[in-house]
């Protein structure tokens, strides 16, 4: 596990895990939920990447700009911020790896921006995790305050964001997804902005009861929604 | 200001993040940030990063790790939870010191401030505590009063829909967040370890909140250890435990950079 802030200046983090057997000449990259969510996620997305890497891949999680560990102030974030991210891995991958085969595995919304850049990008195969198709959904269940702001800026979680940001990711659609192979897991309490089958998304239910609205402790261990993603991988 | 990721130790496995101050401006008191709770090293709603970041904007090097068995660190196995606290902050040292800290100050949120008072009564080179929600000692008449205020408090009448009303739902579908997670030592044990720390000079800031159910009046922690020499005690009648709103946040951070600068001033 390699962790480290990229660029000049050095504001982008990510961590990388090197396939530790034998590689496949395929990368990984994951694109993790925001804000909370990406809390809520972490210890399951680190057991994936550590799967992943004993089974070949090379593996690439990162911080969303103005988030997390992220230098990148906040503010000055908006939606090209956040898809160029998921370029920015991708690139960076293939750069340290020499891998030309990539597949993504992004989680809420998370899904949402990946998806918008594979239409330009060569992703092997998208494997989303409860995917959020549309900002404005996301959006709805933050429950934000857009009147209660003095400086242009809304609070999510720990981080303020431009008002006219949040315009932009209620206008954030996924329609479809027909360039690249997908497939997605979804817990019980997940529900879909349109039909998954019309979007060519391979549906696969977990039967872990997650519930993104109220997370427990608990839901740190979503043990067969990794199982079910890492099958999905393999 | 810039930030470094780092894995520590000579098994190169603890993870933490430093945030250097600009260039010349460090002062030789470090901060090491710990983890509150389970929640990885950036922290609820982002506040270890950002008093990371504010208390090096202030001059002070600070590392925000992953303990062992959290976040991005493994744990490490055979040890029992006090060796495993020190030797994570050993670790920690061991980098901070190739930078010319000599002494240090640990910001805890939670069970973070409870590990903080344990490390802190095993290194001698801990010279302050910056303590969210720490323990202190109440009665049995706590949550009376815990319900009493709540009930009183305009804040939280205002925010009944988003705060109050799940939690009732929670608890009567018993599926409610209230579990005391807290691993508490006895009462005098936990007085022991304060009153033991601030009796070989160390200095203390305790910032309690509204979620802090325990906390039932200003004060209480300096009437429990019978001192307020070394202590400053603080109530933020608002904030949450996580501190959900950017204000209250800016506020903790201010009280702590406020007391940083005054009871380490030689930078």
């Amino acid at each position: 596990m390699l962790p480290a802030y990229f660029g000049d200046p050095p504001d982008f983090f990510g961590i990388t895990h090197m396939s530790e057997t034998t590689r496949r000449s395929h990368s990984l990259i994951i694109c993790q939920p925001l804000l909370g969510e990406a809390i809520w996620t972490h210890w399951a997305l680190k057991q994936i990447a550590q799967w992943a890497a004993q089974e070949g891949y090379d593996v690439f999680r990162f911080d969303f700009s103005g988030t997390g560990n992220s230098m990148v102030d906040s503010t000055s974030v908006g939606l090209a911020s956040w898809t160029g991210d998921v370029d920015r891995a991708l690139d960076l991958m293939q750069e340290r790896s020499g891998n030309s085969r990539v597949s993504v595995l992004a989680v809420r919304l998370g899904f949402a921006l990946a998806a918008s850049v594979s239409f330009r990008r060569d992703i092997e195969n998208l494997v989303g995790w409860d995917p959020v198709l549309d900002g404005r959904t996301w959006l709805a269940d933050r429950k934000i305050d857009l009147e209660n702001h003095s400086d242009g800026t809304v609070d999510l979680q720990g981080i303020a964001l431009q008002v006219g940001f949040i315009a932009e990711l209620e206008a954030l659609e996924t329609r479809n997804v027909d360039s690249v192979q997908s497939s997605a897991i979804t817990t019980a309490g997940h529900s879909w902005d349109y039909p998954p089958e019309h979007m060519g998304i391979d549906v696969v239910k977990s039967p872990d009861a997650w519930n993104w609205r109220e997370p427990l402790p608990a839901l740190f261990y979503a043990h067969e929604s990794v199982r079910l993603i890492c099958e999905q991988l393999s | 200001m810039r930030e470094t990721a780092h894995l520590f130790g000579t098994e190169q496995s603890l993870f933490g993040v430093v945030t250097h101050p600009q260039e010349g401006s460090a002062s030789r008191t470090g901060v090491v940030i710990l983890n509150a709770g389970q929640v990885h090293h950036v922290g609820p709603n982002r506040v270890h990063a950002g008093v990371a970041r504010h208390l090096a904007g202030a001059g002070f090097i600070t590392a925000r790790i992953d303990q062992s068995g959290k976040g991005e660190s493994p744990v490490r196995s055979g040890l029992v939870r006090t060796e495993s606290l020190v030797r994570d902050f050993d670790d920690v040292e061991s980098y901070m010191s190739s930078l010319g800290v000599d002494r240090y100050v640990i910001f805890g949120l939670c069970s973070g401030a409870d590990d903080a008072l344990i490390i802190a009564h095993q290194r001698q080179q801990v010279s302050g505590l910056a303590l969210l929600d720490s323990f202190v000692e109440h009665n049995r008449l706590r949550y009376v009063d815990y319900v009493l205020r709540t009930a009183l408090d305009f804040y939280w009448v205002r925010h009944a829909p988003r705060n109050v009303v799940p939690r009732v739902k929670g608890l009567l579908l018993n599926k409610g967040n209230q579990v005391d997670v807290r691993d508490w030592d006895e009462p005098e044990v936990m007085n022991g370890y304060y009153n033991d720390f601030i009796d070989r000079g160390g200095n203390l800031i305790a910032i309690f909140t509204h979620g802090a159910r325990y906390y039932s009046r200003r004060g209480q922690l300096a009437s429990a250890l019978g001192a307020s020499r070394g202590l400053k005690e603080i109530y933020l009648k608002d904030a949450s435990h996580t501190y959900c709103e950017r204000a209250h946040r800016e506020s903790m951070y201010s009280h702590i950079s406020e007391w940083m600068l005054q009871t380490f001033p030689e930078n």
